[in-house]
């Protein structure tokens, strides 16, 4: 088991998809992941972590904003509303719908990577 | 009333009141009633983790404590998780905040996870070598990659989410 300590913010709120994306996204190389759970975020960093990564990351954990979406969320948002687009009678769907579908399909199966 | 390591009685020496309560009715009453701690958690949301190492779940509130009269412990952990994404998940226990029942394996148990919920649960598993006193027990668990969820709520408008995080430690000998 590797050592990690955490830094510790009280905040019920957090997106942690988001907020993982966001940490992550700082490049800190001690970064190991974050939690939330019992009201507080932890995230968790190798020791040794310079002052300023310290500040970072703790900025980075307030100015988190819980109604914003991750990459992958907005990805599975944008797949549900073209899904929505396509519930209709067979002889409505047009030939950008059928595209739509078989992109969708595609990207289900793992064949083609969504965009 | 706790456990007394039971008198080893003399031929022909005087049994008393005393000897009796503390050697027979006391004991038998510990054994009756062992020290144990049950903690079915509600957190009012589900924990999340996409930390790499093995981190505690809650070092608060999902943590099981007991004080021991020098017996071993049987402890086990069950709950209902899911991830955002594709990914694997090690759980394992904690004893004392410092050794991990799973040292030198990954840890205890592993899953992959999507975004079903999956019912998961370390078996019961017997330490042993704890000097009488207090101890503590905390799940642990990692992530390969996503974010992954325990479900501890009672409130949540979504019904498949109110389920307990369960973690069990009780002396047994």
């Amino acid at each position: 088991m590797d050592e990690v300590i955490d830094l510790i913010v009280e905040r019920a709120d957090a997106n942690p998809e988001r907020l993982a994306e966001e940490l992550a996204g700082l490049g800190i190389a001690a970064y190991r992941g974050v939690s939330t759970g019992g009201g507080r975020v932890r995230v968790h960093v190798a020791p040794g972590l310079p002052d300023a990564d310290r500040a970072a990351i703790r900025a980075a954990v307030e100015r988190h904003d819980p109604a914003l979406q991750s990459q992958r969320q907005k990805a599975a948002a944008a797949r549900r509303a073209a899904l929505d687009g396509l519930r209709k009678a067979w002889p409505e769907w047009t030939g950008a719908d059928k595209d739509t579908f078989l992109r969708l399909l595609a990207a289900e199966w793992g064949l083609i990577p969504e965009e | 009333m706790g456990w007394t390591t039971p008198r080893t009685w003399l031929v022909g020496e005087l049994v008393t009141k005393t000897m009796l309560d503390t050697h027979l009715r006391d004991n038998l009453m510990a054994l009756k009633d062992p020290p144990s701690a049950q903690v079915l958690r509600d957190n009012a949301g589900a924990y999340t983790t996409n930390s790499s190492t093995l981190v505690p779940v809650d070092d608060v509130n999902l943590k099981a404590t007991l004080t021991t009269y020098g017996g071993d412990v049987l402890v086990w952990f069950a709950g209902t998780f899911n991830a955002s994404s594709g990914t694997n998940m090690v759980l394992d226990i904690r004893v004392d905040g410092s050794d991990r029942l799973g040292a030198g394996f990954e840890g205890l148990v592993a899953q992959t996870l999507g975004t079903a919920r999956e019912a998961i649960a370390i078996p019961p598993l017997i330490v042993t070598g704890l000097d009488p006193g207090e101890h503590t027990f905390e799940l642990l668990w990692s992530s390969s990659g996503a974010t992954i969820r325990l479900f501890s709520d009672t409130t949540s408008g979504t019904a498949a989410d109110n389920l307990p995080a369960i973690l069990v430690a009780r002396e047994v000998s």
